[in-house]
């Protein structure tokens, strides 16, 4: 476990060392959120309230659910190139499990960018629309949540990503999977705007752990929610490590090393 | 000149659509993938356009055209000038003196010299959702349109690119500029106004790429087509301008590049 903590701690501090990045990216979520805040205000057309949210807790949802999806990862990239360069054979005698050391990398980049995001995105949403009422405890019961849907995101991913055993480059699943995050993972809109058939699917299906439900916990927060949400979150991402696993197994089954 | 012009483009086209011909299951995926992607968002505006009908004018039909335009111009700079998010890259990386060292012109020649295989996939796409949502007598001025867009798309672009020549590097900027565009002219123009709107027909020309060409198909009027031109123009020339400056300051890394 130690080895693992220190991967993330290393690629920790070296996300640290290229956080220009990471403020750049937030200036382009910062146009987004800005582009959302014009279209509900036309969408909303002097009503109060839609569907239980104000726009300001839309904006806030909203901010929350941006930071989780953009808050990026490599991970398709990287074992996309492991598999079609072979270097994946080198990693087979490395002293840590592969799938361990995606998983410490990827969640210490996309924790630190779901956090700038976070921040840098919440001075424009409150200087745009303001605060909204949440209790200060439950703070870190979200922040829990949020820990999860990331290592939900991560799974999922890397799931698309080991198929490249099969197709070698996955990069257009990922284009499907985000734009499944965008709509229905509810990154775009809350899922109660949907017909109640959708809103009903989009809400039990993984995606919408990832995204909406920390997000809504964010901002209606009840404890009875946030053990079902923690709960499922769980049992979803026990589901997809058992499936990456499995693909893992079978793909690496695949891979031929002549000599080096 | 011209002919000459378009005659190399036509050239260098035919070039990169064998070399896609190469990898045909790749071309066919990502292509693929793309059109899924963009039918991905005509579901999610048909949500949203049925719970919110009307936004400040604009409705279901106008989202469509909008959506017809972007994917048709931003995937037609893609397949003919497949180099243009990549500009900064080049500048950066030197790769410049590749195309320094040849008779013709350099910047046609870094724009044209690669061809995006999803862009098929949003041509064809924005083909057909044009051919379904604009009315048949109006399809020549959509096309009129989108070639103006793509001259804004190209000229946004070399501008963005050419920072590189003046910041050292700019491929972060560069990219997140042009996406944030792209990002800006993907959503409902119809939801800015005052300050905004001014901001996105001048200093961020989003809106000339989508939401006035949309207006003209929309609602036909001589001053806004005269001003859209103007804006491919001056752009355009623009752009040019501070490519040929940039280039003086230009220096050379002597990087040996192996062009297959």
């Amino acid at each position: 476990m130690k080895k693992y903590f220190e991967i993330g701690k290393i690629n920790l501090m070296n996300n640290f060392a290229y956080s220009g990045e990471f403020f750049l990216k937030s200036g382009f979520i910062l146009v987004v959120l800005f582009i959302f805040v014009n279209i509900w205000k036309a969408a909303y057309a002097g009503k109060e309230i839609i569907d239980g949210f104000t726009i300001a807790m839309i904006m806030w949802y909203m901010l929350l659910t941006e930071s989780i999806v953009t808050s990026g990862s490599t991970v398709i990239k990287e074992v996309n190139a492991d598999i079609q360069s072979g270097g994946i054979a080198y990693q087979l005698n490395k002293p840590y499990s592969y799938i361990g050391y995606y998983l410490s990398k990827s969640i210490s980049y996309k924790a630190l960018g779901c956090l700038i995001t976070f921040i840098i995105g919440s001075v424009l949403v409150y200087f745009l629309v303001g605060k909204i009422d949440i209790d200060i405890l439950t703070i870190p019961l979200v922040i829990l949540t949020v820990i999860l849907a990331l290592i939900l995101d991560f799974f999922m991913l890397l799931c698309i990503a080991l198929v490249a055993f099969w197709f070698e480059d996955t990069t257009a699943l990922r284009w499907i999977y985000d734009k499944i995050l965008f709509t229905i993972g509810g990154m775009l809109v809350p899922l109660e705007i949907f017909p109640d058939w959708l809103e009903k699917t989009s809400s039990v299906l993984p995606f919408s752990f990832a995204v909406y439900q920390p997000a809504k916990l964010f901002v209606q927060f009840s404890m009875e929610r946030f053990v079902q949400v923690a709960a499922i979150q769980i049992a979803y991402i026990s589901i997809f490590v058992v499936i990456a696993i499995l693909i893992y197994k079978k793909g690496i089954g695949r891979v031929n090393v002549n000599g080096g | 000149m011209a002919v000459n012009y378009i005659k190399f483009i036509w050239e260098y086209f035919k070039i990169n659509l064998q070399s896609a011909m190469e990898y045909k299951a790749n071309f066919i995926t990502q292509a693929t993938f793309m059109i899924l992607n963009d039918i991905i968002w005509v579901i999610f505006w048909s949500i949203f356009f049925a719970k919110f009908p009307v936004l400040n004018e604009w409705g279901f039909k106008e989202m469509m055209t909008m959506m017809a335009t972007i994917t048709f111009s931003w995937g037609f700079v893609g397949i003919f000038f497949g180099n243009f998010r990549y500009l900064a890259e080049v500048i950066r990386e030197g790769q410049l003196d590749f195309y320094l060292t040849l008779p013709k012109e350099e910047l046609t020649h870094i724009l044209i010299s690669k061809s995006k295989f999803d862009a098929f996939g949003d041509v064809l796409f924005g083909l057909i959702l044009a051919i379904l949502v604009v009315p048949l007598a109006k399809l020549p001025l959509f096309f009129f349109l989108t070639m103006n867009s793509c001259i804004i798309i190209l000229g946004f672009a070399i501008i963005l690119g050419s920072l590189s020549f003046y910041l050292g590097s700019a491929t972060e900027a560069a990219n997140q500029g042009l996406m944030s565009t792209l990002s800006i002219a993907s959503y409902p123009f119809s939801a800015f106004s005052g300050y905004t709107k001014f901001i996105l027909l001048t200093i961020i020309p989003a809106g000339f790429i989508t939401g006035i060409p949309v207006e003209l198909i929309r609602n036909f009027n001589w001053p806004q087509m005269i001003w859209m031109m103007l804006c491919a123009v001056t752009i355009f020339t623009i752009a040019i301008k501070i490519f040929k400056k940039g280039i003086k300051k230009y220096e050379s890394g002597n990087l040996i590049n192996v062009r297959l």
